[in-house]
C-alpha cells in the first residue's frame, strides 16, 4: 500500500485489510488503520507496559485478605503475580518480536499495531507456547492433536454481511468471523459456522473522504478469536473447542 | 402491556429496549423466536440443576504444571462450595424448585429468568443473603433504577433466514466526568476528535433476529439481550459503608 492509497468506501478497505489477516501481512492491514486511532493504541499501551504502580501483595497481605488460604497457596499466588507484574514478558506477550520497552516506545504507531495483531495470531502464539512456556496455555497447547493446533492456526475466514451507517463519519461493517473447517477425528471436516463468531468492525471517513479501519483493541475479530476456548473433557477424555 | 413490533429487526430491537425500561418481562419473552426459548430453558435447566463436575487435582495440574500439589489440593478442598453457592444464588430464577421450572411454558421461564439477571433482582438476593444492610439496600435500588439507552442503528442479511441487528450502548464514559475529560486530554493529537466521533467508549453489538414462518421476526432468546447482560452489580466490603454496591458496565 502507498501512503496515497484511498479507499472509497468501508467495505472496500475492510475487504483489504482481510486479504492482509489471511495472508498475515500485519504491516498492510495495520496501514488499512485510522492514523489517529493507531497513535492511541501505541500511547494507552506504552503507558499501560510500565511497570506497575501497585506493589505485589506480601504472602503476609495475601493471607490476611483470604485468611482461608493456605501459606503455600499464598506464596504461589505471590510469584504468578511477580510473574505478571515483569515488564518484557508483558511487552513479548502483547507485542511480536519485541522484548523491552524500549523497542516498543522506538516503534512508529503502525509498525506498533502490526506487532500487536501478530502477536494475537494463533500461530505466533502457539509457536511461542511450545518452545517458551510463561503462560499456563503453554501446558495446554502441547498437549493438543496435532490436527486440532492446525486448525487452531489456519487463516480466519472473514465473510462481510453488510454495513450500516452510524451518522456521517462512521460505519459498521458486520462479518463473520470463522477460523475456517475444523478437523474431525476421522479426517472429516466439521461445520466450520459452529465455530464462528459475527463481530464488527468500526470503519471512520477521513478528511479527504475515504475510509479507514479503527484500529484500536477490537479489530477484526481478532479479540473474538481468542474467546474460542480450547479445554479437555475429562468425563469424555477427549479435547473439546467451544466459542465463549 | 409493551408492544412486541415483529414487523421488522430493527423495531423488534427497539421494542425490546421500550420492554426493558418498562420492566415488561413478558413483552421481552414474546419478542423471542419460540425454538430459542424451547433451547434456552433446556440449556439452563441443564446448567442449573445439573450437578457440576467436580474440580479435580489433576486438572488443576494440567492447566498449570508448576503448580505444587499441595496449593492444588488446597484449591480443590476449598473452591468447589464456593462455586456451587455463587451458581445456585445467581442463576436461579424466582421459581426456584425444578418441577416449578418445567411446568413454565419456555416463554414464561425465559421472563422469570431475564427479570432474575436485572440489577434490582440481584441486589435483591443479596439483601435476603443478609450481605446488605437496610441502608444499603436502598441506596442501591435506588442505583438500579434506569433507563437502557440504546441506539439501534441497523440490520443487515444474514442469509434468507436471519438477520444479524446492529446497535450502540450508551453505557460510554460521558464528558460529564472529569476523569474521562483529563484522559481525553492525555491523548495524542487526534485522539480526542477520535472519540467524538466514536461517542465515547460506547460498545458496537449485535443481536440476531429469526425469521418466522408467518414472515415476521423474533429475537434469539438470551439473558444478554440489549446489552443487560453486561449490567453488573458489584459490592465491596472493604470501602467505606454506604459506598460499596455500584452498578457498571461488565466489559
Amino acid at each position: 500500500m502507498t501512503a496515497v492509497e484511498r479507499f472509497e468506501d468501508p467495505e472496500t478497505v475492510f475487504r483489504v485489510a482481510a486479504e492482509a489477516f489471511r495472508a498475515r501481512d500485519y504491516r498492510r492491514a495495520a496501514e488499512c488503520c485510522d492514523p489517529a486511532s493507531l497513535a492511541v493504541f501505541r500511547h494507552e499501551r506504552l503507558a499501560m507496559l510500565g511497570p506497575h504502580p501497585h506493589a505485589v501483595p506480601t504472602v503476609d497481605e495475601l493471607l490476611r485478605d483470604a485468611p482461608e488460604w493456605s501459606r503455600e497457596r499464598a506464596e504461589y499466588e505471590r510469584s504468578i503475580r511477580e510473574q505478571a507484574n515483569e515488564v518484557v514478558p508483558r511487552v513479548q506477550q502483547l507485542l511480536a518480536g519485541v522484548n523491552s520497552l524500549e523497542e516498543a516506545a522506538a516503534l512508529t504507531p503502525v509498525e506498533f499495531f502490526a506487532r500487536a495483531l501478530e502477536a494475537r495470531d494463533m500461530r505466533f502464539l502457539m509457536t511461542r507456547a511450545m518452545k517458551d512456556p510463561p503462560f499456563e496455555v503453554a501446558a495446554l497447547a502441547r498437549q493438543l492433536p496435532t490436527e486440532m493446533q492446525a486448525w487452531l492456526q489456519a487463516a480466519p475466514v472473514f465473510t462481510v454481511l453488510g454495513t450500516v451507517a452510524d451518522g456521517e463519519r462512521l460505519a459498521h461493517v458486520v462479518f463473520r468471523f470463522a477460523l475456517g473447517s475444523m478437523p474431525g477425528a476421522d479426517g472429516a471436516v466439521a461445520d466450520a459456522a459452529a465455530y464462528a463468531s459475527i463481530e464488527t468492525e468500526t470503519i471512520r471517513r477521513q478528511p479527504d473522504g475515504s475510509w479507514l479501519l479503527v484500529g484500536l483493541e477490537e479489530c477484526m475479530g481478532t479479540n473474538g478469536s481468542m474467546s474460542f476456548g480450547v479445554s479437555f473433557d475429562d468425563s469424555a477424555d477427549e479435547w473439546t473447542v467451544s466459542d465463549a | 402491556m409493551t408492544v412486541c413490533d415483529t414487523s421488522d429487526p430493527v423495531l423488534l430491537l427497539r421494542s425490546v429496549v421500550a420492554a426493558i425500561n418498562a420492566a415488561d418481562w413478558n413483552a421481552v419473552s414474546a419478542c423471542c423466536d419460540p425454538q430459542s426459548l424451547v433451547r434456552f430453558r433446556a440449556s439452563q435447566l441443564e446448567d442449573i440443576f445439573s450437578e457440576p463436575a467436580p474440580l479435580t487435582v489433576e486438572q488443576l495440574q494440567r492447566s498449570a504444571p508448576d503448580m505444587p500439589i499441595e496449593v492444588a489440593q488446597h484449591i480443590v478442598q476449598h473452591e468447589q462450595w464456593s462455586g456451587e453457592d455463587t451458581r445456585w444464588h445467581d442463576q436461579v430464577p424466582p421459581a426456584a424448585l425444578i418441577e416449578q421450572a418445567w411446568a413454565m411454558t419456555p416463554r414464561e421461564f425465559f421472563a422469570r429468568s431475564f427479570e432474575s439477571v436485572m440489577p434490582r433482582s440481584r441486589i435483591a438476593r443479596l439483601a435476603a443473603r443478609g450481605e446488605l444492610d437496610a441502608a444499603e439496600v436502598a441506596s442501591a435500588l435506588e442505583l438500579s433504577v434506569f433507563e437502557l439507552r440504546v441506539v439501534v442503528l441497523g440490520a443487515v442479511p444474514d442469509g434468507d433466514e436471519r438477520a444479524q441487528i446492529v446497535y450502540r450502548d450508551a453505557l460510554g464514559a460521558s464528558r460529564a466526568d472529569p476523569g474521562y475529560v483529563r484522559w481525553l486530554d492525555g491523548l495524542p493529537e487526534g485522539g480526542r476528535a477520535l472519540y467524538e466521533d466514536l461517542g465515547g467508549h460506547r460498545r458496537i453489538s449485535t443481536e440476531m433476529a429469526h425469521r418466522q414462518p408467518d414472515g415476521s421476526w423474533r429475537l434469539t432468546a438470551s439473558t444478554e439481550l440489549a446489552g443487560v447482560g453486561r449490567l453488573a452489580v458489584a459490592y465491596d466490603k472493604s470501602s467505606r459503608p454506604g459506598t460499596h454496591v455500584r452498578m457498571y458496565d461488565s466489559c
